[in-house]
């Protein structure tokens, strides 16, 4: 049954998942980055096996994959992190460890290479994020140095802004980013665990979460078994190491809370007004052929006593929020797949008494 | 007692109570006292955490829930070694490894390993009976020695064995019925049926226990009867002799000085009975509680007298070079590397040889795995790229470091501050003298041969041995 999350006049429907756990094809590798395309295509960047892009529809249908070190020879990913997509559907996709930015065309083929690392002026180092603006230009997040800058789409240094540091504007380790329709950046300040909003002059506007990290014990514990329980407690302004962004038409902005293992929805003043946690019940057309594939896996299903630990996230890292058709997708990392929400921007509470 | 003594003696308990200790960790020790480092080591501050596991995860996020295969589960560990700043709770991790030995190989799910190390390191310092009761609920234990096989008309004897013989008191010390008597009070506790790997990964395993397949019966148990549990079964486990024997007897193998191996126990003294003593006494008196254990050792005089009387295990070989050359404290892509060179050396962390663990002590050599021990070390610290290597030779260089005599001293300080043997400080010293006084306007070249020298330091007993 589809779960629904409220907030004042909006709410969140839970719709569907795309994706399984796979190595090729119809399976995801930790999913770490999520963008659209047109219509109804959606690129997913998968970390896991040295990296792939794939190309999908959120009706899941499978296009195609590329980006495979196969396919890319020297231009293999190392640490696939980000990626976005211009307006000719041109997908950019950021590599951290090699301090590069490849650019494919929408069939997958390679149009460009570009990146220097360094800390200087248009070099980058340890690019974690990627965002396009109305402009078509590209913003690279630098997490090594807390810089973002602004390239032309061929890696033509703009502009640029950002210090490392715990103060208000300063970024830590800086993962996502995401741009809203005023132009405004927003940076998930993954260490100083908040999201700070700045103009695209790099002028600091606004800082939504607390900046104390809690869900962590001080031994390192990390959340081996699913602690979902004990995580819904934690205070929504508390997050704990966000690490994507996305900001929809009504300016309410999602920030994926890495390690408390939910998507935080702010208002655009700040105040958390929602929280998912995962919804992915039943199975997806693609889930469904790996089971089906093997018939034990449907009688081991059968005899679980909690199916509902199925539907959280985990460990998600990335979002994106698709205007044009109201959606909300969640890479569910750690799950292999990309959850799906629509956001019913006018709803209104029925009768109690139905 | 002169600084250089207790320095020695600082950096002896390092190397045992963690994973050796760098010249400046040594000074800030030194600056505080050696009882005040044991309290610290004991009862590490909060603010005082272990590795950042958000950063290796963020880089590395497939060795969070890496399922049936082990290499990711091993440099996760072995990450968590290099990193933490609270390394008697990891060294105690590492002990109970030993004694609590547990095997991928079996449980193929090193998702639960690595939740049973979590676990570890919570309780490893903590109350020995809290300890029994989480073992035996904990997930990974339960199906490595069956006990999730183990029903109220159909007994699984396999937990119940061990937890006498390896896990609390020791072979002789209780009979086949007791055996018995011990499964039949575990009986129902077993794990909850989890959702299948596909389509989506791995899934938590969770303790559960079922009434309706726990034997309700009377059961006599060395000697006390009643419609025992698991729980009063541990109750009465705790309290006998032996086990306060056996638990103490593998603290002094760990952390003091080489036993024998465990089967020899029943027939072989213990290598120091006064010193086995305090420790069971402490043991007991504090109501099995480890850290006055860990205490009472640790401020010992024969902990402090019993340098290099142990050969370091292959996790300790490797996680304190790594410690000492800086590298992996961020991780990179080759970070898998470091997890199984232990497995190199002869032991495959999260993956022991039995529910007997690894055998200890000169067990640990042979000719390949003293080989594969000696080019580990030398590999590392003969590589002056790396930070820790290179903070070594900056060192040097400021402190005008220039004779053969000089070189060897400031290499065995900068090694663990090692105490060698008169005729290995000779070998290393004709070896240092060959080419004569350092020539620092060759930095190339002299920071090459400072890495040679540290690669015969690794080479020799002294830091072989802990």
């Amino acid at each position: 049954m589809a779960e629904i999350t409220i907030a004042p006049g909006r709410c969140w429907q839970y719709s569907h998942y795309v994706g399984r756990q796979g190595g090729a094809g119809t399976g995801f590798g930790q999913p770490i980055g999520v963008a659209l395309g047109k219509g109804d295509v959606m690129f997913v960047a998968n970390r896991g096996g040295k990296g792939r892009i794939s190309k999908v529809t959120v009706g899941e249908e499978f296009v195609r994959e590329f980006g495979r070190a196969e396919d890319n020879g020297e231009d293999k990913f190392e640490w696939l992190t980000a990626i976005a997509v211009d307006q000719d559907e041109n997908v950019y996709a950021a590599d951290e460890w090699m301090h590069r930015i490849t650019v494919f065309n929408t069939d997958g083929e390679v149009i460009n290479t570009w990146g220097e690392h360094g800390d200087g002026e248009g070099q980058i180092n340890g690019p974690s994020g990627l965002a396009v603006d109305s402009d078509d230009n590209i913003w690279v997040v630098n997490s090594l140095n807390s810089r973002i800058q602004k390239f032309t789409k061929d890696g033509k240094f703009l502009s640029g802004f950002g210090t490392k540091g715990s103060g208000e504007g300063d970024l830590e380790l800086p993962w996502g980013i995401t741009i809203d329709q005023e132009g405004d950046i927003y940076i998930a300040d993954w260490r100083n665990h908040r999201v700070q909003k700045f103009n695209s002059h790099g002028d600091h506007l606004m800082t939504f979460g607390s900046g104390k990290k809690t869900g962590v014990s001080p031994d390192g514990g990390t959340p081996y078994s699913h602690t979902f329980q004990s995580r819904s407690e934690v205070n929504p302004k508390d997050l704990n190491h966000p690490t994507g962004i996305a900001v929809d038409g009504d300016g309410d902005v999602y920030v994926v809370d890495w390690m408390n293992e939910r998507v935080v929805i702010f208002d655009r003043v700040g105040e958390p007004v929602a929280t998912l946690r995962g919804d992915a019940s039943g199975l997806s057309k693609w889930a469904q052929l790996s089971i089906n594939a093997n018939p034990d896996m449907e009688k081991a299903r059968k005899r679980v006593k909690n199916p509902e630990i199925q539907n959280y996230f985990r460990m998600p890292v990335a979002c994106a929020f698709d205007r044009n058709n109201d959606r909300l997708l969640v890479a569910d990392t750690l799950r292999s797949r990309v959850q799906v929400y629509y956001k019913d921007r006018e709803y209104m509470d029925p009768q109690f008494n139905l | 007692m002169s600084n250089k003594e207790v320095r020695a003696e600082l950096a002896h308990l390092m190397r045992r109570a963690g994973f050796g200790a760098t010249r400046e960790e040594l000074d800030r020790y030194e600056a505080m006292g050696y009882e005040a480092a044991v309290e610290e080591l004991i009862d590490p501050p909060s603010d005082m955490p272990a590795g950042e596991m958000a950063l290796l995860l963020r880089y590395m996020p497939g060795c969070l829930l890496p399922g049936g295969v082990p290499l990711p589960g091993q440099y996760n560990w072995m990450y968590n070694m290099i990193t933490t700043q609270r390394p008697l709770e990891e060294k105690m991790a590492l002990f109970w490894h030993h004694v609590f030995a547990t095997g991928n190989s079996k449980v193929d799910n090193c998702d639960q390993m690595l939740e049973q190390l979590v676990m570890f390191r919570k309780y490893g310092m903590g109350n020995y009976r809290e300890m029994l009761v989480q073992l035996s609920k904990n997930p990974a234990m339960i199906y490595w020695l069956d006990n999730n096989e183990n029903h109220r008309d159909a007994v699984n004897e396999n937990w119940g064995r061990e937890l006498l013989e390896l896990f609390s008191m020791g072979v002789s010390n209780y009979t086949e019925v007791d055996v018995r008597e011990a499964s039949r009070a575990f009986t129902g506790w077993t794990i909850m049926p989890k959702l299948p790997r596909q389509p989506f990964g791995r899934f938590p395993w969770a303790f559960e226990y079922l009434p309706e397949d726990h034997d309700e019966g009377e059961k006599t148990f060395l000697g006390y009867t009643g419609n025992f549990n698991g729980e009063d079964i541990i109750d009465i486990v705790v309290k006998e002799p032996a086990t306060a024997r056996f638990i103490c007897r593998h603290l002094y193998n760990f952390f003091v000085a080489d036993e024998v191996q465990v089967p020899a126990w029943t027939i072989e003294p213990a290598r120091d009975e006064e010193a086995l003593d305090m420790m069971m006494t402490a043991f007991e008196e504090s109501g099995y509680e480890m850290k006055a254990v860990l205490q009472v050792m640790f401020n010992s005089d024969w902990f402090k007298n019993a340098r290099y009387s142990k050969i370091k295990s292959p996790a300790e070989v490797v996680a304190s070079t790594l410690r000492l050359v800086g590298t992996y404290r961020t991780p990179e892509p080759s970070i898998p590397d470091i997890g199984p060179q232990p497995g190199y050396m002869g032991q495959s962390l999260l993956d022991p040889p039995s529910v007997e663990g690894w055998y200890t002590g000169s067990e640990w050599i042979n000719s390949g795995s003293l080989l594969a021990r000696i080019n580990f070390v030398a590999d590392r610290v003969a590589d002056t790229s790396l930070p820790g290597v290179q903070s070594i030779v900056n060192d040097m260089k400021s402190a005008g470091v220039s004779t053969p005599e000089e070189l060897l001293e400031a290499s065995l300080e900068h090694m663990g501050y090692l105490e060698v043997s008169d005729e290995t400080r000779q070998q290393l010293l004709d070896h240092a003298k060959a080419e004569g006084n350092m020539d620092w306007t060759n930095e190339d070249a002299t920071s090459t041969r400072v890495g040679e020298m540290l690669a015969l330091v690794g080479a020799t007993t002294e830091y072989q041995f802990g």
